[in-house]
């Protein structure tokens, strides 16, 4: 993700990108988050698949945020979990075309999957 | 012990620029999942350690990496530092007319210093740390007895040969912990050193009042490099014995200028 930032300006010079930074971008698709709320987000969305813990998590938001991909909204309470005030993380712009040309992407791999018949109607 | 407490030992393995970052986000995330979780099964503490495990040996050699950077940077500016020294080392012994002998043992105490000071930059920069490790070491031992010999030493030159050898042990001894720390004060000593020469010259008048240039003015920017302070060498000896002349002051300076008055730079012209 450490790229230079003349190579930032072009999403596609990210990809592809990590399945765990992938997952991070989804989950702040949805609007901004904090650290936990993204873990929850993570981990429900895939079925308990994947499984964010706080390291991986805050060494992918540290490289998505030197990367500019991603920035901070503030810090707040989270009327849920409590007083506590906690670093809010939101998409920026640059963060957002990244996720799309991730996407687009995966869905001309999972595309050429089907067609070879390795996935859908008659899965291997 | 709670399973917070265990946690914030934990996060020890993390690079300590990491930890003052997201440290206090990484235990409230922690106490999210003890809130959520059980903390008394097995498989939330192989979840726990497995993700530490995982993730802080990448984090860390991406704060090695940053740290190597600003080590060659700091070895580069030794190595110049290195020349430096020796080329003021020979400008001052250029610049005396008399050498006795401690002053000439404090000369060739300097030039060893940063001869091994060079030598030592070299050897960081071939990554050859133990070559570099005894260079830095015997440059301090030169150093510091060349400091008892002639106390008379700039201020500049006793940061050089202070701090930048003490500041590359930090980083090359204590690698995990200390190397950011003594690459740093490496990096301050080398953007102190450009400002200390300037305020240095700038203390410094041009000329005096009869057009002659000042004595500690000839000699300072003589040896600045080296020894700066040759004028307080004669603020000393005129104190003591006002008829002698020191050794290794030109004979033709103390001419120049003349009737003299101490000053907090040492001598100069009136």
């Amino acid at each position: 993700m450490s790229r230079t930032l003349q190579k930032q300006a072009s999403p596609e010079s990210f990809l592809p990108v990590p399945a765990a930074t992938f997952h991070i971008l989804l989950a702040l698709a949805d609007g901004d988050l904090h650290g936990y709320a993204i873990m929850k987000n993570v981990a429900q969305r895939s079925d308990g698949a994947v499984r964010l813990g706080p390291g991986t998590l805050y060494g992918a938001l540290r490289r998505l945020l030197q990367a500019r991909l991603v920035e901070e909204s503030g810090k707040r309470a989270d009327p849920e979990r409590g007083d506590e005030r906690r670093r809010y993380y939101r998409l920026t712009p640059l963060g957002l075309a990244v996720a799309r040309a991730e996407a687009r992407r995966l869905d001309a791999i999972v595309r050429a999957a089907r067609r070879k018949k390795l996935i859908g109607e008659r899965p291997a | 012990m709670n399973a917070e407490r265990i946690y914030r030992l934990l996060l020890r393995a993390y690079p300590p620029a990491f930890r003052a970052e997201y440290g206090q986000e990484m235990v409230l995330v922690f106490r999210d999942q003890c809130r959520d979780g059980d903390v008394r099964a097995l498989r939330f503490w192989v979840r726990v350690l497995w993700d530490v495990a995982r993730s802080a040996p990448a984090l860390r050699a991406e704060a090695t990496r940053t740290v190597e950077v600003v080590m060659k940077l700091a070895a580069i500016l030794t190595v110049l530092l290195g020349a430096y020294g020796i080329l003021g080392a020979m400008n001052e012994w250029g610049a005396a007319s008399q050498h006795a002998g401690t002053y000439v043992l404090a000369i060739v105490l300097g030039v060893a210093a940063s001869l091994l000071l060079l030598g030592a930059g070299v050897a960081i920069l071939l990554q050859n740390r133990q070559a570099a490790r005894l260079a830095l070491v015997a440059s301090l031992v030169c150093f510091v007895a060349a400091r008892l010999v002639f106390p008379w030493m700039s201020i500049f030159l006793q940061l050089i040969g202070f701090v930048l050898p003490v500041g590359f042990l930090i980083a090359l001894y204590w690698p995990r912990k200390s190397s950011t720390l003594g690459a740093a004060s490496i990096v301050l000593v080398g953007l102190a050193v450009p400002q200390l020469c300037r305020a240095h010259f700038h203390s410094i008048p041009a000329t005096n009042a009869t057009g002659s240039r000042p004595l500690s003015c000839v000699n300072t920017r003589r040896t600045s490099c080296f020894v700066s302070t040759t004028g307080k060498r004669i603020e000393r000896l005129a104190r003591t014995n006002p008829d002698s002349q020191p050794t290794g002051i030109s004979r033709t300076s103390l001419q120049r200028t003349t009737p003299l008055s101490i000053t907090g730079e040492g001598i100069r012209g009136s």
